[in-house]
């Protein structure tokens, strides 16, 4: 499964491998950002949780979502956040993307510490240097394939009366290629397939070249052939692009394509797993859902 | 099925609440209308009781003082007072006033002018006058006043001045007393006989007090013997109900108006009503769906809806009387306390039909616009709960409707230009009739139709916006014009709502505009002098301070004298004036012609075309100009030293600075008149001219235009209710959307933006078009109604520019206004929530 697998012809093409365009001008902006990953030496991560926890509530009906997590995430590499519903996995994905303010401790993306930015701060970086992929509602329906996608550049007010500059427009031409979506950028979402809409969504993701991809269970509403095609994209983006992708999901299989697994239980980090195949994940899995009955048991008494 | 209902209405408040509004404010509408009225009514009656007091029998006829006193004669009548006063110029050394005397009263029960000070007047030369004229005239009780009477006889065209001394013995409350309202002095019975034996008046009639005990069927028979038979015998009650109903012939008319405007803020409110059911509804469709998985019938689910408009029509109906009372109340208060002179009721008189006809017409209207949302209600389908919830519906057109309201708009449009043609034709009343039907036949038409024009429109002015918005903004621009064009049916009735208000105000205003520069033209035709200030006592102080008012261009000083003179036509007397100085004079009177030796200048009365004028006997060529001031004859000095004419008075004609306001001018010169004169009677300068008309023309449109719009503006306001309403719904429904945009980098500030230009959209486009419509309708009522009288043509149309701007600075305002609590919600949910929730 961890192996390349065929494309489908109306899709993606295996890209070359090509460094990522240093002259991008977020550059300039997050010099911490052009710490690359070329210095192997220095894995400096590209998003970090430092004893992050979030309380919903008070008092007796308070519910812990996260307890003190501390997990680092590598730049240039696909990783997996996985576990039960309600474990809170998909709190740290919200904390770690500044889409919501954790109760105590820090998120570091680069050597931005989310905690102590506005909301106003966070909505710009959520801009320029964190892309989203959604389980579902990725799109707005209003809204073309292709304005779809550049609407994280219409917000900067980075789309000109002529277009987007030519730097962007190559990089989105590239995209929309890899993705093949060449056909389908005059189309509304209603007019697309599922697979089709979340490739959309991942192109605007990967159009501003930003930091970090998040995907929030990007497969859950497809089909398999489908979701496959997905993750095929995302782990491309990861080995030729150079792109950092988070994910979180609930299936073994979808974890498998990532290099790394992190397991989470009860708002804690439960396991890391690296390169693991399906199986590896799904025995992992189960052990902790043993451990977590046993627990309960033992608690029980 | 009533807790289901109750327990949606509670889920749905605050929108509730904001329709909930709309219905008060037209119900509290016509609330007000029939309060106004009836105490209108309530008051002309007890002025009428005050002014016809308590007598047992009125006698209505024309009596002379002997038939009066005969029926003092009559067995069984205690008291008799006559109906009817004498006029009489009352002076003193500070001006001098002309006041209503009538003897007093015989009886207690007989309207005896209630006395504040001194006593009654029961001796010849005594009199009593009202407290505001004393005031005006400067006199107290003992003062000696001049008692003016001017007699005229068959054998003169000039009266003869009679002047008597009076003394002041009393002080009269104003109000009171048979002069219905109006000042009314007394004098002693003797006088006033004589006064009026010197004028030749009657008596309009009498009212009479009955001795204790008398047979009132028996003395009503001798009366009736004594009196002329065409005579009116009446009660007083039934003598004050006629007099009252004589004061209140125009009161019908005031309230079917102001019931016409509170017919259209009713319809604006239906409007409003039905936009808000049909997405209330729409956003319970699962809800309802699962009902009828459930079980629940069609019926029933439309029961629910129906039950729920009843509740919220019958709650905001009675809030909405209960305020119309109580606004009722505070005005009247106010009222009260400022004008002591009107017998004001104390408190609001509260009749059965400004309770039931409000409730009745705010429940009926509620109903009826939330008819078609319970339609839509029964046509949900059960599967429809299974099913995931579409928001991109709602785009489905009607395709009957708007070829019904094209229809329309052409048949009205039709009747319009027939009543151009017809009203050119000759036919005023027909052509008004046809316009008016025309016009109401076309507004129908185009609110039926407007879902074929305002979506677009929408569209364009959104990309408008869109386009010349900075790039950063955009967006937000950009997400605006396509949210606002997104639901057409929504979009096209909450425009609507504003559409019909804005389009009644701009008409209006387009009236206005017109009868106003119509009245310009036509005055400064009549009136080729702006501003004449001319008396026997006209002196130097007063000149120059005329002068010297703020908007005088220039002016000219002439001396005037009566003169007789002879045209074609026959002889009249007229005031000639010496023109001493041409040049000046030339200035002032625009149209005035070359001047040449042995000419003479007279307005239209003197002389109507070109012709000899003869001067006391000196014979000059006239020529005719127009626009000066009636029987006027101007002659150069040389000519009028010649005629042998000796000045007697002194006339200032004024020319006004162009763009001078006319109206504070004319008053400025009145106060520099009235601050340079210590007056005595007859001789205070007299202020005319043109200026002077227009001033007073102006005012009396403004006040009527300031009246109507204000009523109008409560239907405006309850469109502008249904703008934040869409508004809110419109967060509600794109929750989702908008939780997606903060989540890619949509700034709070952005999101805000959005929904502010989305409201300026919305109420833009219904101002936009409600404008045109008004201009247009405006201009051809104005066509209809002044054309034929004043002579307005085509191309005289007026726009009110003032007005215009207001009302789209009112739209602009009043949509991001409408914006600031949606969007205070929509900012507030944080991108987690919003994307969590199905």
């Amino acid at each position: 499964m961890t192996s390349t697998s065929p494309l489908p012809a109306d899709a993606p093409q295996p890209l070359s491998t090509s460094p990522r365009a240093d002259s991008h001008p977020n550059h300039a902006n997050h010099p911490n950002h052009s710490a690359t990953h070329a210095d192997p030496a220095t894995p400096a991560p590209a998003v970090r949780a430092v004893r992050l926890t979030k309380t919903y509530g008070t008092g007796g009906a308070a519910v812990h979502a996260l307890r003190g997590v501390d997990v680092a995430f590598e730049r240039g590499a696909f990783t997996a956040i996985m576990g039960a519903s309600g474990s809170g996995k998909s709190t740290l994905l919200h904390l770690l993307a500044g889409l919501d303010s954790a109760t105590d401790g820090h998120v570091l993306l680069g050597d931005t510490d989310l905690s102590t930015l506005d909301d106003q701060a966070l909505t710009l970086l959520r801009r320029e240097r964190v892309g989203f992929v959604f389980q579902a509602f990725n799109l707005l329906p209003m809204f073309t394939a292709e304005q779809n996608i550049t609407l994280p550049l219409e917000l900067a007010g980075r789309v000109g009366r002529g277009g987007i500059d030519a730097d962007t427009r190559a990089w989105f031409d590239r995209l929309v290629d890899v993705l093949g979506l060449r056909d389908r950028l005059g189309h509304h979402p209603s007019e697309l397939s599922g697979g089709q809409q979340q490739r959309v969504a991942i192109a605007r993701a990967l159009l501003t070249r930003p930091d970090v991809v998040f995907a929030d269970e990007p497969t859950g509403n497809l089909d398999s052939r489908s979701g496959a095609e997905v993750l095929e994209l995302l782990r491309t983006s990861v080995r030729e692009l150079g792109q950092t992708v988070v994910m979180v999901t609930h299936d073994a299989a979808a974890a498998a394509y990532a290099d790394r697994v992190v397991l989470v239980a009860d708002g804690r980090i439960a396991g890391d797993l690296n390169r693991p195949t399906p199986e590896q994940v799904t025995a992992a899995l189960d052990a902790l859902r043993t451990a977590s009955l046993a627990g309960s048991i033992v608690g029980a008494r | 099925m009533w807790r289901l209902t109750w327990a949606q209405m509670r889920r749905t408040g605050g929108r509730l609440v904001a329709v909930g509004i709309a219905i008060a404010l037209g119900t509290g509408f016509i609330t007000a209308a029939f309060l106004g009225s009836s105490t209108l009514e309530a008051t002309a009656l007890a002025t009428a009781r005050a002014g016809v007091g308590d007598p047992d029998l009125v006698v209505q006829t024309s009596m002379t003082a002997d038939q009066v006193d005969e029926l003092a004669t009559l067995s069984g009548v205690a008291a008799v007072q006559p109906i009817g006063f004498v006029g009489r110029e009352i002076g003193t050394g500070q001006g001098s006033e002309y006041l209503l005397l009538a003897p007093p009263a015989t009886d207690d029960r007989l309207a005896p002018a209630a006395l504040t000070s001194g006593e009654t007047p029961d001796a010849p030369g005594e009199i009593a006058v009202p407290g505001t004229t004393a005031q005006r005239l400067g006199v107290q009780v003992g003062d000696t006043v001049q008692v003016v009477s001017q007699i005229w006889t068959a054998d003169s065209d000039e009266p003869t001045r009679e002047v008597s001394d009076a003394v002041v013995v009393g002080i009269t409350a104003d109000g009171s007393g048979l002069g219905f309202g109006l000042p009314l002095g007394l004098a002693d019975p003797t006088d006033v006989a004589a006064w009026q034996a010197a004028d030749g008046s009657t008596w309009s009639g009498a009212t009479l007090v009955l001795a204790d005990g008398a047979d009132a069927a028996a003395v009503r028979d001798a009366v009736a013997g004594s009196v002329d038979p065409g005579a009116t015998l009446q009660t007083g009650e039934e003598y004050a109900r006629q007099v009252a109903s004589s004061f209140t012939d125009g009161v019908d008319v005031f309230r079917s108006l102001v019931l016409a405007f509170a017919g259209v803020a009713m319809a604006v409110a239906g409007i409003v009503i039905a936009n808000t059911f049909t997405v209330l509804v729409a956003q319970r469709t699962r809800t309802l769906a699962l009902l009828r998985c459930v079980g629940a019938t069609a019926s029933q689910v439309r029961a629910s809806v129906r039950l729920e408009a009843l509740v919220l029509g019958v709650v905001a109906s009675i809030a909405g009387v209960i305020g119309g009372i109580a606004l009722g109340q505070v005005v009247l208060t106010i009222l009260g306390r400022a004008n002591a002179g009107v017998p004001l009721p104390a408190v609001v008189p509260v009749s059965v039909a400004a309770v039931v006809v409000p409730i009745v017409a705010g429940v009926l209207v509620t109903l009826l616009a939330a008819g078609g949302a319970a339609r839509l209600a029964t046509r949900v389908a059960p599967l429809a709960a299974l099913r995931p919830v579409d928001l991109a519906s709602g785009a489905r057109r009607r395709s009957v409707r708007p070829a019904i309201g094209w229809t329309l708009v052409g048949l009205g449009v039709a009747g319009m230009a027939g009543a151009l043609v017809v009203s050119a034709g000759g036919s005023f009343d027909l052509g008004l009739g046809l316009g008016v039907l025309g016009g109401i036949v076309s507004v129908v038409g185009l609110v039926v139709a407007a879902i074929t024009y305002v979506p677009g429109l929408t569209r364009v002015l959104g990309r408008t916006a869109a386009a010349i918005a900075p790039a950063r903004s955009r967006v937000p621009a950009r997400l605006a014009a396509i949210n606002a064009a997104r639901n057409p049916g929504r979009t096209t009735s909450t425009a609507t709502a504003l559409l019909v208000g804005v389009a009644l105000v701009v008409m209006m205003s387009t009236g206005a505009a017109m009868a106003r520069s119509a009245l310009d033209t036509e005055l400064s035709e009549q009136f080729a002098v702006d501003v004449t200030v001319s008396g026997t006592a006209l002196s130097q102080a007063t000149i120059d301070a005329v002068r010297a008012v703020d908007g005088v261009a220039s002016s000219v000083v002439m001396d005037g004298a009566s003169a007789e003179v002879t045209t074609d036509d026959g002889t009249s007397t007229v005031t000639a004036y010496s023109a001493s100085d041409i040049a000046a004079l030339a200035d002032v009177v625009a149209t005035l012609p070359a001047w040449g030796r042995g000419v003479s200048m007279a307005d239209g009365w003197v002389l109507a075309k070109d012709g000899p004028l003869t001067v006391n006997g000196l014979t000059t060529s006239g020529k005719l100009v127009e626009g000066l001031p009636s029987s006027t004859v101007l002659l150069d000095a040389e000519t009028f030293a010649y005629a042998s004419l000796t000045p007697d008075s002194r006339t200032v004609w004024l020319a006004l600075t162009p763009g001078a306001d006319p109206r504070a001018v004319a008053n400025a010169v009145t106060d520099a008149v009235s601050d340079t004169t210590t007056g005595t009677a007859g001789a205070t300068p007299v202020v005319a001219g043109g200026a002077v008309e227009r001033a007073g023309y102006g005012q009396i449109v403004d006040t009527m235009l300031l009246v109507v719009v204000g009523l109008l503006a409560v239907a405006v306001i309850i469109a502008l209710i249904g703008v934040a309403n869409t508004l809110s719904l419109s967060v509600v429904e794109r929750r989702r959307e908008n939780a997606l945009l903060r989540a890619l980098g949509l700034t709070r500030r952005q999101l805000r933006a959005t929904l502010a230009v989305e409201g300026v959209l919305l109420a833009g486009v219904g101002a936009l078009v409600g404008i045109v419509l008004g201009v247009g309708y405006g201009w051809l009522g104005s066509m209809l109604l002044l054309g034929p009288t004043v002579g307005l043509g085509v191309g005289d149309l007026a726009v009110p520019w003032s007005t215009v701007l207001v009302i789209v600075a009112v739209a602009v305002v009043a949509g991001v206004l409408a914006s600031v609590l949606p969007a205070r919600g929509a900012t507030r949910t944080s991108p987690v929530a919003a994307l969590a929730t199905e």
